[in-house]
């Protein structure tokens, strides 16, 4: 009977302990280092500055990080300082950290500096699958007034993408198509404010093959909440070695917007050597976010 | 039946004359062989399970030698839909073991049934069909047997007896001549030379002209050539230890993959496609008895060299061609401690491990057209403005592996029987790696062109030099519960009532067909072109589980004369592996899991002997197994019946032996049977089907002294039915089954 009992006992134990389990590795600390450009939007106007280095210092065990930003203004006339942003809390996300905080006085020189306290803070920091890096975006207010975006000079866009392609002038729903695959890497140039635009698994016909493209030399400018691209036309180039012209698919009225994690895209593209004029036109509009799942809101 | 026909001028001489040389010395029963087998026997063979079928907690199939030799058995796949929801259908080469039990079963890598000979576990799907002499006796116990018996046994275990030279003694001899100008020959003599040594040698050779016609070259495509032998030793050196050994080998070479285009209805490639297989392996079976336990040792060395290459999309254009060719050695080795101190209280433990090392290469050549359709087209398509031109039309994508792997495993089962009850339970706590190094690399280049493919309007050469290299690793633990209870009904004869819960499980592992497709996306990537692969997203995969819920019973009347098996079951399934040809014009076939499956179902196996001479069997078996979340990314198939497994196997036979004894016969059987499967989806939309189909088939044989003949006839309706169905690159395939097979085959059992 005693033999029977411990049966029992031994399958219940079995059934509730019969599945497997991860345990997550534990990094202690980490220390990033990105050299990043920031905008600073004081009432209408957004003044864009040259890159500067920021690093970020996580502590895991603790849950927190230290932001310093090397030589940061506020305005032209200010002189750059290197500013310490202490003992933020961060969160655990799907592909990173997400660091969020209000009224924190930050430091210069191990100083206080009240006068900059920085009312609202959010960071997002996780890793570029595309580019195999760590890209972070953060954005502050100091003193209620002051925005400041900061942003790395290269951005990708990866995730959650939703792409609609539709045929202009089509009366004709069935010749729109979507697919979720695209993906976007913008390499911003601080010297010309010219961007590369990478785009990843385009394509503007359902049956076409998906194409790795560059969008070269679109202007940027600095908005409140990220950047502006547009560009009247352009020739696409292939992204392989020799850079060929695709210049079979022109666009045309490209406008793209980065704010807050998300790029929109807008253009169109006219397929060169289709007969009818109405047929050959595609208006293309896509999105895609920095970070998965979670927004930055 | 033509080719049959074509060579009775020869045939009858030939069997008459092989008879004549033996009948002066004959004598004695050629049904002692079928016999051998008696209870002892089944103790000593069945290390691990119940001995007795009756007292099983899973539903089984147990199939003898003598309706062995009926039904002309002689690999795992002519046991399909014997066994009631088992299906393994007969398509490609040797090297395709796709078996289906209860809506489970996958086409590549890691099979859901296990297999034993002899004890001996086979390692290797790609080894389960080949051709096996003097098969005494196969099970077939289906559910989860992965308690006992470890991976991929998640569906089930076939096991398989051959002949034991210490029961068994005399000379063996077999000639067959069937359709398609195919042969088998065997001989085995089994000699005891004490009480405690015996041992047998047995050599087989089995050829086919093949079925198929490619009406490319307007040659067979399925021939085949195959040798195989074994030796067999069995030592007792005492009452207590039991030593047994067999070796065995096959050599294999065989056309194969004889798949016919649904577009033209006929089977037309270019390019060579063959299956070569050498195997070689030896398990020792040790087991030291005394009072109060038993301690057996099971150990295993298997090699295997095959190669396959095909035409891989099996059209008469050069587009490309497929080789894999792999050299695997494993080594096992199970120990399993059995007690025997109490009536009421029985218990296992036991201590498994295996070791595995893979070396593969597998090379994909790309060919003219297939560089033009598959690379060029794409290209120049999408941007006609600079049309590119490969610059050599033959190159190949090459890839090779080393994959070794080891598992460990620490099992227990407890059995306590109290009055009409045994209570039962069980747990394995199974631990394996695996890992894989790669090296994919390409040499190739391409120019492209302005406007137009011409010498003055070069725009720029690429060369294209791929060189990836790589080591993943995966490492799976698993704990395996099992529990059942059995009620032994208040009749006479033995009967049962079973129910169990048992979890199964079916290693990942690593998908190495898709490395060429990586390779080639990497190259479309090169040329501007994407999208590429992942290689840890799709050449990996995880582990299948799953929960298997039954109820039966196995029943037999007082008279012995009618017995039955009936079960109900449930399997709920996780990550369910299922193979598919990936989107687009790509090469291999991708391993995914699905989301979630569920089957349910039922089978019933009566089995009625009204007279002593006449024996009915059937078998039933219904599976609904469908999707419960399955989305690939572009379709969601959740709610759609799981492909390749029949909702439906059906058996029924029936056997008149009539003893004579006079001087032409001493008794003649008939046996006439039909078995069919289906419904059957070739696809995860269930968009396509093949309907429920059956076969009939029939044997006549003729006893006299030490000699039998059976004239038989597989397929006798010439049912036309489909065993496979694919679509490669845009092109739909299907495999029909064999046609009508006539055939005449000479037993000599002397003894």
């Amino acid at each position: 009977m005693k033999k029977f009992f411990y049966l029992i006992v031994l399958t219940i134990a079995v059934f509730a302990t019969s599945c497997e389990s991860h345990e997550d590795d534990n990094k202690f600390s980490e220390k990033i280092g990105l050299n990043q450009l920031y905008s600073v939007t004081m009432g209408n106007k957004t003044t864009l500055y040259k890159p500067v280095m920021f690093t970020y210092e996580l502590n895991y065990n603790e849950g927190t990080a230290d932001i310093t930003i090397n030589g940061v203004q506020f305005s032209p006339m200010m002189p750059a300082i290197t500013m310490e942003i202490e003992d933020i809390r961060f969160t655990k996300t799907i592909s990173g950290i997400k660091l969020n905080a209000t009224n924190i006085v930050p430091e210069v020189d191990d100083k206080p500096i009240p006068e900059y306290t920085i009312s609202s803070l959010n960071c997002r920091i996780a890793s570029s699958q595309i580019l195999n890096f760590s890209i972070a975006e953060l954005s502050f207010v100091v003193n209620n007034s002051i925005t400041v975006n900061v942003s790395s000079p290269t951005l990708t866009f990866e995730h959650e993408s939703q792409t609609d392609v539709r045929k202009v002038f089509s009366s004709n729903s069935n010749d729109d198509f979507h697919f979720n695959n695209a993906s976007y890497a913008i390499y911003l140039n601080p010297d010309n404010n010219l961007a590369q635009v990478y785009v990843f698994n385009m394509k503007f016909a359902e049956k076409m093959p998906a194409m790795n493209m560059i969008f070269p030399n679109v202007t940027y400018t600095a908005t409140p909440s990220g950047f502006e691209l547009t560009c009247d036309e352009l020739i696409p180039t292939l992204n392989n070695t020799e850079k060929t012209p695709v210049a079979s698919y022109p666009i045309s009225a490209f406008n793209a917007k980065v704010a807050n994690g998300l790029l929109t895209i807008n253009f169109n593209c006219t397929k060169v050597g289709d007969e009818a004029m109405a047929d050959r036109c595609f208006s293309v509009n896509s999105e895609a976010y920095m970070f998965a799942k979670e927004k930055l809101q | 039946m033509k080719c049959l026909l074509k060579n009775t001028t020869y045939l009858p001489a030939t069997l008459f004359t092989v008879a004549l040389t033996y009948c002066a010395s004959a004598h004695a029963d050629n049904l002692t062989a079928d016999t051998t087998l008696t209870l002892n026997e089944i103790t000593i063979s069945a290390i691990k399970q119940d001995v007795n079928p009756l007292h099983s907690s899973t539903a089984n199939t147990h199939i003898k030698g003598r309706d062995i030799e009926k039904l002309n058995i002689v690999s795992s796949k002519n046991i399909s839909e014997i066994a009631p929801n088992l299906h393994i259908p007969d398509y490609g080469s040797r090297i395709t073991s796709s078996i289906y039990v209860r809506g489970m079963g996958t086409r590549i890598d890691q099979p859901v049934v296990g297999m034993n000979i002899d004890n001996i576990p086979v390692m290797d799907k790609n080894n389960y069909d080949f051709d096996i002499a003097d098969i005494a006796r196969i099970e077939m116990l289906r559910g989860p047997q992965s308690t006992l018996f470890g991976r991929n046994t998640m569906g089930g275990l076939i096991n398989i007896y051959t002949i034991s030279p210490l029961t068994y003694q005399g000379v063996r001899l077999l000639a067959e001549h069937s359709s398609g100008n195919s042969y088998k020959a065997s001989a085995s003599v089994y000699h005891k030379f004490s009480t405690k040594f015996g041992a047998s040698i047995t050599a087989q050779y089995t050829s086919s002209d093949g079925f198929f016609t490619n009406t490319y070259n307007g040659e067979k495509c399925d021939k085949e050539r195959q040798w195989g032998g074994r030796v067999k030793l069995q030592w007792r050196p005492s009452r207590n230890l039991h030593i047994d050994n067999t070796f065995y080998c096959s050599v294999l070479r065989q056309g194969g993959y004889p798949y016919e285009s649904v577009e033209s209805a006929k089977i037309a490639y270019n390019d060579t496609c063959f299956y070569r297989r050498s195997s070689f392996n030896d398990g020792l079976t040790v087991r030291w008895i005394t009072p109060h336990f038993t301690l057996s040792s099971i150990t295993s060395v298997q090699y295997i060299d095959d190669n396959m290459t095909l035409d891989q999309d099996f059209l008469p254009l050069p587009y490309f061609t497929l080789t894999q060719a792999r050299k695997q050695t494993t080594l096992t080795q199970d120990f399993v401690l059995k007690g025997k101190d109490s009536n009421s209280y029985k218990w296992l433990v036991g201590a498994f491990g295996f070791y595995k090392h893979l070396d593969m290469s597998a090379p994909v050549t790309f060919k003219d057209y297939g560089i033009e359709q598959l690379i060029e087209s794409n290209r120049n398509n999408a941007i006609p403005t600079y049309p590119i031109y490969w610059d050599t039309r033959n190159f190949r994508l090459e890839s090779d592996f080393e994959n070794p792997g080891f598992g460990l495993a620490l099992y227990h089962q407890s059995t306590y029987s109290i009055d009409r009850w045994t209570l039962s339970a069980g747990l394995r706590l199974d631990y394996e790696k695996t890992s894989l190094s790669y090296l994919s690399q390409c040499n190739t280049s391409y120019t492209t062109y302005k406007e137009s493919v011409s010498p003055d309007n070069i725009f720029a050469n690429t060369p294209v030099n791929i060189y990836d290299t790589g080591d993943l690793n995966k490492d799976f633990i698993q704990l395996l519960p099992k529990v059942s209870a059995i009620y032994q009904l208040p009749t006479k004869n033995i009967s049962t009532l079973f129910f169990s819960i048992a979890k199964g499980y079916k290693a990942g592992g690593f998908n190495t067909q898709m490395f060429s497709d990586v390779l080639q996306q990497k190259l479309m990537g090169i040329m501007g072109l994407s999208a590429s692969y992942d290689i840890n997203q799709v050449v990996g995969y995880k582990p299948e589980q799953s929960w298997n819920f039954e109820i039966g019973s196995h029943l037999t009347t007082d008279n012995n004369r009618l017995s039955a098996d009936i079960s109900a079951f449930y399997i709920r399934c996780n990550d369910q592996q299922l193979t598919r040809f990936p989107e687009g014009n790509t090469t291999g076939r991708i391993m995914s899991n699905a989301g979630k499956a569920r089957s349910f179902g039922a089978e019933v196996a009566p089995r009625y002997a009204p007279l002593n001479e006449l024996e009915l069997n059937a078998n039933y078996g219904y599976t609904n197994a469908k999707f419960i979340e399955y989305n690939n990314g572009k379709d969601d198939f959740a709610g759609k019946y799981i492909p390749y497994s029949p909702s439906n196997t059906f058996y029924v036979g029936a056997t008149y032996t009539k003893d004579f004894n006079n001087s032409w016969f001493d008794a003649i059987s008939i046996n006439a049977n039909v078995k069919g499967a289906g419904k059957i989806y070739w696809n995860e939309d269930n968009s396509l089907h093949q309907p429920f189909y059956a076969t009939a088939n029939a044997s006549i044989r003729v006893e006299h002294k030490n000699l039998s003949l059976d004239i038989w006839a597989q397929n006798l309706t010439n049912t036309n039915f489909k065993t496979f169905y694919f679509v490669s690159i845009g092109n739909a395939f299907l495999q029909r089954g064999k046609p009508r097979c006539l055939g005449a085959t000479l037993r000599i059992n002397i003894n």
